[in-house]
């Protein structure tokens, strides 16, 4: 075991930096540069001056070593080229720590609920209970984010003005937020579970436990909903690193200092320094989550064995 | 083969007894013609009326898309400055958007994009993702473990950056161009639950007695494993088609999506999504064709996915 | 399973409750509260809520460039002069300055300053305005805004690197008085002295905090009416009064609260709900919504920022005057506000914005006309009369036209669908729209990679001249690679001209020459649809006045 998350972690730095590296020559290759954000073009001299200063004059791969020399020495990323004077490192933990909060209830709330509403679908298969899970669990992802989000704040902040429509800091300013976010994992998870009990409980195994007088109360507990979560495993780690990166339409929506927010529009801004700390943060997040998947799978399913 | 005959044996529920004894005639023919999986999957597919149903569902829509511009007799690019933002009317059915133009035949125009993206997209990358998945998780070790790296790899490059850049190279904003953007790394996602499911079938009997028996790797995959994994990815299908949809609207959204004056349900309801308060009707028509064909293809899942496992095979 | 279930249902119970313990606010009864001004009685509670439709990139005058860090700048730093809208007009103030005078040709200007403190308590001084000025021209400052003075004697060699700092027309007389000598007599100089590129910085101050000078609200000191107590980074900027500025007693607000809302929707709720107390409204449907509700203001004014087409003159199609003209003339703009933007906006054929004065002869525009006979023609013939220069036959319906957009916003996408659908009904030929995301419009258009474009331009300072200047031939800050000698040479003559009916006259002339040739087309002069709620007083009614929330007051909210 501990051999395999060795080998692992040499995988994940060596991962990593393919990703910075493809990252970096890609954004160096689209056109336009971090003036363009600005609605104009700016004189020569305006525009030389700033470039010689951030070192953008020099040939790609040069500022390539550059950036790579600061990252391993330093540990920094480099500053902020939209916004001057801000550390791109200091700037995706503060920011991160904010999208957490609003990510992280929403994904809890969407786990429980998620896979309370596919054991309900899954024991009464093809009865109502089924039927409308199942019709909440789509409604959820058949509406675009960007809608709801506007629907929501225009019932419960301008209709019925209980909530505030944008703002960070109170309690009630992250529930909007977390009603949007919540749906996407509540009908992700009721469907996928619901599924993979209908799986598990046609297998062998459940049928010896039944043959053999197993109250169906504890099939279920001790056989089904084991089996039944592991594949829910891959998909919560491809969500737990999504919950500190944010959401940008949710965080736009609802003005939400978070992340989510510079993962587009650092690409539109073309700031090259935040666009590789989000994506090296965002990729380091991700490569961490699929080890522990990998973990977790072998320790979990004993037919899995970690060679 | 031998296993999934053994689990017949091994499953025959009650019922299936008493109908025997009802009908001595019929079970003698049903006894005497052998039912194949794909005949045997079809039957059960046309027992469960709700996917029947959603089927109906999506010919229905299949059929406007098809000749629903045609139908709402506008064309769907022309302009009329007499008749901006009108309700839904005896004229225009689905009513008309800022510029005039008649919303029925824009939403199935639009139909046509949105629908061709969804099932090419979810195709492609769902053969590409099941295959590459299987790979990976058949031969496991350092084939696995580099074949990770790279879905890691592609999932992590940032998206956006993907679509300018092929945006740009090749110059245009094409339904081609689209459906490259998506499926280039939309394959990776299925990949990763493919390979999931079958680490754990890898390891069952079945598989282990095809291997002893010398069949080949690809016939194991394709034969035994894929199948067993189809639920699996039928599921992620159904999420993938409007996921796919979705895309597109985003990619509409900011400005990279279909080039006017072509249009898709997602541009539809993203341009319709600033002003919804006033005419929330230029939205809900897009958005119900979109959570219909979601609808459709979810209870047509969920019927096909009961029909093609080989596990559940009453 | 069950008792896992508890402790993670447990757990997201008590992030809520630690997440509500950060609330709770409490009001204070504002020192000017009681007063009366213009016979208005002042509330207990002076707060303004307003907002910012992005975040600004910076606090540092001289490296942001964006108009959300200069509506915070405006009220934390004091520039030499503020423009401050009297009854409609817009009237140069003292401000830093208690005065000013210029020598016979206008090439040395003296400022005496007032006395003033910065937020933390030292004296200003005229070092701290001079010091301002060279870290704008400095090249290694990052500075963006050196640009706009390079007419200071030498600034443009110390901008590029070619002279030292040292040897700028910037001098300090005194600890109350600031010499500056210009290159040239420039007519328009003190319309600079309330740009980012003349505010006064501390010295001290930027060198304590280096890179991060102006990131942060702990890291950057004002000595203007107001000071930033909290920046949360694209949430929200509280700033307080600054009991340290010299006219504190007329400033009433203890607070200004500038929420950053980037979604259009959520700033219309947000004003409808009263979370921000004044709102720019850009389109009919809110204006409608806005007009039928009770105890709001509202305020129509023209903005300065033009929308145009734009034609690249060395395209094989559009190097040809007529062709441009006749994709010029194809455009009904009447039609263009009512169909896109349903009557909201103004009709322009004009260059330089409509609320433009000059000097002190008032507005430009009345004193220059409409510029509406600077194309004149049937569309359709002046089209085939392009063609056949060109030698390219006489059907239009063989040639195809790409329209460049830059952004990503549904209007644009509207705005190009319509025009494709006139271009096509009027001149007959096929038109492609080719949306970008703005990076990329803005690699295509400088590379001269497209045919025809839209653009908006804002103009940097009250003077028509700013906006001429842009169609300088070697300006290149619209990419039409449109040059003509006698356009610049009227320029040259205006920049230096001291009497504003002459230079009225010459930028007149300028400005026809240019849209006589069509290298752009102007289409729309944004207006703006302020809404305020009643409480809200004394908010200004100019796009050009720079004294930003000091005179706001509340009163009966």
């Amino acid at each position: 075991m501990k051999k395999f998350i060795a080998r692992r972690i040499v995988y994940m730095l060596f991962t990593l930096f393919v990703i910075t590296a493809a990252t970096f020559f890609l954004m160096h290759s689209i056109p336009g540069d971090p003036l363009s954000y600005m609605a104009r073009n700016l004189p020569e001299q305006t525009r030389a001056n700033y470039y010689a200063k951030y070192g953008l004059d020099k040939p790609v791969f040069d500022q390539f070593v550059i950036f790579l020399k600061g990252l391993l020495t330093e540990g920094s990323l480099g500053e902020s080229l939209r916004y001057p004077g801000r550390d791109v490192t200091q700037s995706l933990f503060t920011y991160s720590s904010v999208s957490v909060v609003p990510g992280g209830l929403a994904l809890l709330l969407g786990l429980i609920i998620g896979v309370l509403l596919g054991i309900v679908a899954a024991l009464h298969k093809n009865k109502w209970p089924d039927y409308i899970v199942m019709f909440i669990a789509i409604l959820g992802i058949t509406v675009p984010v960007f809608v709801l989000a506007s629907l929501l704040q225009y019932i419960f902040s301008v209709h019925f003005q209980l909530l505030p429509t944008t703002g960070w800091g109170k309690p009630e300013n992250i529930i909007l937020p977390v009603a949007c976010l919540c749906l996407s994992p509540i009908a992700t998870y009721a469907r996928y579970v619901k599924s993979n009990m209908l799986d598990v409980m046609s297998q062998d195994y459940i049928l010896t436990a039944e043959a053999k007088g197993v109250s169906g109360f504890n099939v279920i507990r001790k056989h089904v909903l084991r089996n039944a979560f592991l594949p829910c495993i891959t998909l919560l780690g491809g969500q737990i690193s999504g919950i500190f990166t944010g959401s940008f339409v949710v965080e736009k929506i609802f003005g939400i200092p978070g992340l989510g927010f510079y993962f587009i529009s650092s690409i539109n801004d073309r700031d090259y320094t935040m666009i590789i700390g989000t994506t090296v943060f965002a990729a380091a997040l991700f490569v961490f989550a699929q080890l522990i998947i990998d973990i977790a799978y072998s320790l979990l399913d004993p037919r899995i064995r970690v060679q | 083969m031998t296993v999934e005959t053994k689990m017949n044996t091994a499953q025959i529920p009650d019922e299936k007894f008493r109908i025997l004894g009802i009908n001595e005639d019929e079970s003698e023919k049903l006894a005497r013609k052998r039912v194949g999986y794909w005949a045997d999957a079809w039957r059960r597919f046309k027992q469960n009326k709700i996917a029947l149903a959603a089927g109906i569902l999506l010919l229905i829509l299949i059929f406007f898309i098809i000749f629903g511009p045609a139908i709402s007799g506008y064309n769907y690019e022309a302009m009329d400055q007499s008749a901006i933002n009108q309700l839904p009317s005896a004229e225009h059915w689905f009513g008309t958007d800022t510029l005039g133009r008649d919303l029925f035949a824009r939403v199935w125009q639009g139909g046509r994009i949105s629908i061709i993206i969804g099932l090419v997209a979810a195709a492609v990358s769902s053969i590409i993702g099941s295959i590459y998945g299987g790979i990976a998780a058949y031969f496991g070790g350092t084939v696995d473990d580099i074949m990770m790296r790279i879905v890691e790899i592609l999932l992590s490059i940032p998206y956006l950056l993907v679509v300018i850049l092929i945006s740009v190279f090749t110059d245009s904003k094409s339904l081609g161009t689209m459906l490259v953007a998506l499926t280039l790394t939309g394959w990776c996602g299925i990949a990763r639950i493919v390979r999931g499911q079958m680490l754990q079938l890898k390891s069952q009997e079945f598989v282990l007695a095809a291997n002893a028996l010398g069949v080949s790797p690809m016939k194991i995959i394709m034969k035994h494993m894929i199948p067993n994994t189809l639920s699996l990815i039928i599921v992620a299908i159904t999420f993938d088609i409007p996921g796919y949809i979705f895309s597109e609207a985003f990619l509409s959204y900011v400005g990279l999506g279909i080039q006017s004056p072509q249009t898709s349900w997602g541009a539809l309801a993203s341009s319709a999504q600033d002003k919804f308060m006033f005419y929330p009707y230029q939205l809900f028509f897009p958005a119900l064709m979109i959570a219909l064909t979601m609808l459709a293809f979810t209870l047509m899942g969920d019927g096909l996915r009961d029909a093609l496992d080989p596990k559940q095979r009453k | 399973m069950r008792k896992k279930l508890v402790a993670v249902l447990l757990a997201g119970a008590m992030a809520l409750t630690l997440a509500a313990c950060g609330g709770g606010g409490e009001k204070q009864v504002s020192a000017s509260a009681g007063k009366t001004v213009d016979g208005n009685v002042l509330d207990d509670e002076q707060t303004y809520n307003t907002y910012l439709q992005s975040e600004p990139t910076t606090l540092d005058s001289v490296k942001g460039n964006d108009t959300y860090g200069w509506s915070i700048l405006v009220n934390i730093m004091e520039p030499l002069t503020r423009v401050e809208d009297q009854d409609g007009k817009d009237v140069r103030v003292p401000a830093g300055a208690e005065s000013w005078e210029s020598n016979e040709d206008g090439s040395v200007w003296t400022f005496h300053l007032r006395d003033n403190k910065w937020a933390d308590g030292q004296d200003v001084t005229a070092e701290d305005y001079a010091y301002g000025i060279r870290q704008a021209l400095d090249p290694n400052s990052g500075s963006l805004n050196g640009y706009l003075i390079t007419c200071i004697k030498n600034g443009a060699a110390v901008n590029s690197g070619e002279m030292d700092a040292s040897e700028l027309g910037v001098k300090v007389i005194d600890d109350k008085t600031l010499e500056i000598t210009l290159e040239n007599p420039t007519p328009y100089f003190i319309s600079l002295t309330d740009t980012r590129a003349m505010l006064p910085m501390r010295q001290d101050i930027v060198e304590q905090y280096g890179d991060t000078y102006g990131a942060e609200a702990t890291n950057i000191v004002g000595n203007g009416p107001f000071k930033v107590d909290t920046w949360t980074h694209n949430s929200e900027i509280i700033l307080k009064k600054n009991e340290n500025y010299w006219n504190a007693e007329n400033v009433y607000l203890d607070t200004v609260n500038f929420k950053i809302i980037n979604d259009e929707s959520a700033l219309y709720n947000s004003f409808d709900n009263g979370s921000i107390d004044s709102v720019s409204v850009g389109s009919t449907e809110w204006e409608q919504r806005f007009d039928s509700k009770q105890d709001v203001e509202r305020k129509d004014f023209n903005s300065t920022g033009i929308r145009f087409h734009f034609y690249n003159t060395q395209d094989p199609l559009f190097q040809n005057e007529n062709i441009r003209k006749a994709f010029s003339a194809a455009i009904d703009r009447d039609d263009v506000i009512q169909t896109i933007f349903q009557g909201f906006h103004t009709p322009y054929a004009a260059w330089v914005p409509q609320p433009v004065s000059i000097g002190d002869l008032g507005n430009y525009r009345e004193i220059a006309g409409d510029m509406e006979d600077t194309i004149s023609g049937d569309p359709k013939e002046l089209l085939l009369k392009g063609m056949e220069e060109l030698g390219l036959g006489n059907d239009p319906s063989t040639l195809t036209v790409t329209f460049t957009l830059g952004g990503t916003t549904q209007w644009l996408k509207t705005y190009g669908e319509y025009f494709q659908q006139v271009f096509h009904d009027k001149l007959g030929v096929n038109v492609v729209v080719d949306q970008n995301e703005w990076g990329t419009f803005q690699s295509k258009t400088n590379s001269g990679d497209y045919q025809m474009a839209y653009m908006v331009w804002t103009i940097d300072y009250n003077d028509p001249y700013s906006m001429l200047e842009v169609m300088k031939s070697t300006a290149g800050s619209v990419p039409t690679f449109w040059t003509n000698e006698e356009y610049d040479e009227l320029l040259n003559q205006a920049s230096v001209e001291m009497d504003d009916q002459k230079r009225a006259e010459l930028m007149k002339e300028a400005e026809h020459l240019m849209l006589s040739e069509a290298p752009i087309c102007p289409v729309i002069n944004e207006a703006t649809v302020r809404y305020s709620y009643s409480y809200l007083k004394n908010l200004s009614n100019s796009p050009f006045d720079t004294m930003g929330a000091q005179r706001v007051y509340i009163s009966g909210k």
